[in-house]
């Protein structure tokens, strides 16, 4: 089976155990209570929430086990702790068609020491088929650990976005502590105020001035990047190349198309499958002289494959500064080429940042290369 | 080139339903004529023979027809290997036919000028080389067939359609999938925000509008009319096109995040469950904290315990299905007899209790959900009974080791319990080894049965 056939069928979502089939009268609710809302990026939030309330509610009636859902059934349900269940408060958490990687929860349900959410339930609402499926759950003590451990980030209105991954419990797990966990046992963790949450902290950088001083900073060492000697232009064609030499086969061939690298250039190399993904990355730089203006520096990037192998089409090479995409390169199926190469000028206090995207559409970004004196 | 005869070879459906290859002659003499390196060399890309032919039928050269024809040939193999994929995953536990799916979208009948524009022509005239391999295009497109989407979802397989997509993401959303996923530029992000939220403040409200008359069902491309309205200045054919490409971003990021969570996304099938007859004992690996004296205090107390939770778990389920409109109790109990104590299959069982297929089988017996909540009844009678503590004490470790326990016990093979019972049932499995769920089970199905006749 191809790789595209394979996502269209993750496209799809076949009617499972915690599928649930919304009743008429349950949609209707939905659609008249969310109506006060004005907004309409609030009231299709509600509307949906408010699906999921019944959906949850229509889960939990299908045991045998008594488990009655409280909600209110007069006022729209909100984003936060918005139903109870044998001494649980849950926050009920929609996700829709998108299914986004990140889930927003208010910051209070953590944190308000009276009304905080026992348990997190995460519900993806099918609104057109009118289905809800329980898809995971979060209990408190776990996501106040998360937080702990400086993993949360906290958006601008107040909301932490937990990653999907992160949402460990099943649908069984959850089940097995509304029919026996006492509560109580999950009303540890009060200390949300003690450690600051990392509100998306500065990532580390690499700096590649450095390489012209033949070394490596630690963040390149931990990436994996090994140093080349200095360029020698004048090596040997061999079979079997090294990376350094086939730097100098690429660049010999470059600079015939009129593309000069300076001697005093540095560079390394690293492996990409250290990351998860095939081929092999060149960075080169130098300080550019030459410049009327404040003074520049240069980077010049090379994807390539690994020997004896051969970068996919549809491979991407992308360069950004701090605000925008400065190259987009693809490897295009028709053109032959087996490289993709690039080069980008900043003054000093400017940082690159470096993504790759396989053939198969996984994305990596490499720490950002920045020339620090 | 391998495959070749794709360009001369149509896939279509004969009245009787089944599809066949039909041989365009007058195609193949004269690719034959026309592009005889493509055919001959066995590594001419069909990339490549396929720029060749869009341009003779985009520029209406001679023979343009003969061009659009064998492109629409190559799509009609691509259009019915996507339904065969889709059948081989969900066919038999869906229900889902080949020939139902095909007749949706293989509509090509291979006329040089058609009178009606089938799926093929449609997928031609959309699709931009620069942009995808024709495969890939087409197997997209029929994917977002709406009504092969109206066939899946009857059988239980749903996908969301572009505006669920664009109507489920806001504005937060967006701009992060576009900046982290796909990486736009600021100016793009800026667009696609003001794009969407045009789209939004129409379809939305008119959606709910609808929903409020008490319309259901799939969100449908929107009309003229909407399309005026959410940007009046723009011609709607552009504003379409500008949301279904926006709308296939999106899509793209959720099969990725899809992909990389298998555990929600990706469940294992129930399949395990619907044949616990006979099953291997459990994973002992998982108990290393319950010592081999506390296990035999477990069974004794099971077996005081097991008969009374499952009959009981049982008995609800029954009363609540014989409330319901169309009475299932007895198929129900019908269905565990089947399936638990002959050992029979979910799509045996269909047939036999009135129902279509293995998945409405899996749902109405819903055999995960009978066996968990078995476990969770005997955890708050074993627990008090076996430590004189109260269950409220139990640490959230514990009770999942004791809930791995239960059902370690539950799945270990017994046979003492079901010799007395063997001519009762007239079981197929009876004189095999029997795991103490089923055997417990059985001996409680049993009267219900008898009472039912």
């Amino acid at each position: 089976m191809t790789y595209s056939s394979q996502c269209q069928l993750l496209d799809l979502d076949p009617d499972q155990g915690t599928t649930v089939h919304l009743t008429t009268g349950a949609v209707n609710w939905a659609v008249e209570v969310c109506q006060e809302h004005i907004d309409t990026d609030h009231q299709w939030f509600c509307f949906l929430r408010a699906m999921a309330i019944r959906g949850l509610q229509q889960w939990l009636d299908q045991g045998a086990e008594a488990l009655p859902l409280d909600y209110s059934r007069e006022t729209p349900p909100n984003p936060g702790v918005n139903c109870q269940v044998n001494g649980f408060r849950l926050c009920l958490v929609v996700q829709g068609s998108l299914s986004d990687g990140l889930i927003s929860i208010p910051r209070y349900t953590l944190k308000d020491p009276l009304n905080f959410a026992h348990l997190y339930v995460l519900a993806e609402v099918q609104e057109e088929a009118d289905q809800v499926k329980i898809l995971a759950g979060l209990r408190r003590d776990r996501l106040v650990s998360l937080k702990e451990s400086g993993n949360l980030a906290l958006s601008r209105k107040g909301h932490y976005h937990v990653p999907l991954e992160d949402w460990d419990l099943s649908p069984e797990d959850l089940l097995l502590y509304l029919h026996c966990l006492n509560p109580e046992k999950l009303e540890t963790g009060h200390s949300e105020n003690s450690v600051p949450a990392r509100c998306l902290c500065p990532q580390p950088t690499l700096n590649v001035r450095d390489w012209l001083r033949d070394q490596l900073d630690t963040v390149a060492q931990r990436f994996h990047w090994t140093l080349l000697p200095p360029l020698a232009l004048s090596h040997q064609l061999m079979s079997v190349q090294t990376p350094a030499e086939e730097l100098e086969t690429l660049l010999r061939d470059l600079e015939q198309q009129g593309m000069t690298i300076p001697e005093t250039a540095r560079g390394a190399y690293q492996e990409l499958h250290h990351q998860g993904l095939p081929g092999r990355l060149y960075a080169l730089t130098w300080k550019v002289f030459d410049s009327h203006y404040s003074p520049e520096w240069s980077l010049f990037l090379c994807l390539g494959p690994r020997p004896g192998e051969s970068l996919a089409p549809g491979t991407e090479l992308i360069v950004q500064d701090e605000t925008s995409v400065l190259v987009r390169q693809g490897l295009n199926e028709d053109s032959g080429e087996a490289y993709l190469y690039t080069q980008v000028i900043g003054s000093f206090n400017e940082q690159f940042t470096v993504s790759i995207i396989s053939s198969e559409g996984t994305p990596l970004t490499l720490p950002p290369f920045t020339f620090h004196t | 080139m391998d495959n070749a005869f794709y360009y001369w070879q149509l896939m279509r459906l004969r009245s009787s339903g089944q599809s066949q290859i039909q041989v365009k002659l007058e195609v193949q003499t004269w690719l034959q004529e026309r592009f005889p390196t493509a055919l001959l060399d066995p590594d001419y890309p069909d990339s490549q023979l396929q720029r060749q032919l869009c341009n003779c039928w985009r520029n209406q050269k001679q023979d343009a027809d003969l061009a659009q024809l064998s492109l629409r040939c190559f799509i009609s193999h691509q259009i019915h290997q996507s339904c065969l994929n889709l059948v081989q995953r969900y066919g038999d536990r869906y229900g889902l036919s080949l020939q139902e799916l095909l007749t949706v979208v293989l509509d090509d009948e291979g006329r040089r000028s058609p009178v009606y524009r089938p799926l093929s022509l449609e997928i031609l005239e959309s699709y931009d080389p620069d942009r995808s391999a024709l495969s890939t295009w087409t197997r997209q497109l029929t994917h977002n067939h709406p009504g092969l989407n109206c066939v899946l979802l009857d059988k239980g397989i749903y996908r969301a359609s572009d505006w669920a997509i664009l109507n489920d993401t806001n504005a937060e959303q967006l701009e992060r999938v576009l900046r982290n996923y796909h990486l736009c530029s600021d100016h793009e992000i800026t667009q696609a925000l003001s794009l969407l939220e045009q789209y939004q403040q129409v379809y939305r409200r008119d959606r709910l509008l609808q929903r409020r008359l008490g319309q259901q069902g799939r969100c449908q491309t929107p009309s003229e009319e909407q399309l005026q309205q959410m940007n009046p200045t723009v011609s709607s054919g552009v504003v379409l096109k500008q949301l279904k490409h926006l709308a296939s971003q999106l899509r793209e990021y959720r099969v990725h995040v899809r992909s990389g969570n298998p555990r929600l996304y990706q469940p294992r099938d129930e399949q395990e469950l619907e044949t616990l007859v006979g099953q291997q004992p459990g994973d002992w690996g998982t108990m290393e904290d319950e010592s081999e004296r506390f296990l035999q205090v477990y069974r004794q107390a099971l077996k005081d315990t097991l008969a009374g939770a499952i009959a009981q778990v049982l008995k609800t389920n029954l009363d609540k299905l014989r409330r319901r409109q169309n009475r299932r109790d007895c198929a129900y109990l019908e269905g565990l007899h089947l399936s638990q104590c002959q050992g029979l299959s979910m799509t045996e069982i269909a047939p036999k209790i009135g129902l279509t297929s293995q998945v409405q089988v899996t749902r109405l017996l819903n055999l995960k959900r009978l066996r968990l909540e078995v476990r969770h009844l005997l955890i708050a009678k074993l627990y008090q009974r076996l430590t004189q503590e109260a269950l409220n004490y139990i640490p959230i470790e514990r009770l999942h080791a004791i809930d791995k326990t239960l059902e370690t016990l539950l799945t270990e093979l017994v046979d003492d319990m079901m010799a007395e019972s063997a001519a009762q049932t007239q079981s197929a499995k009876s004189c095999q080894q029997i795991s103490r769920f089923n055997a417990a089970l059985c001996h409680a199905i049993c009267p219900l049965r008898q009472g039912f006749e």
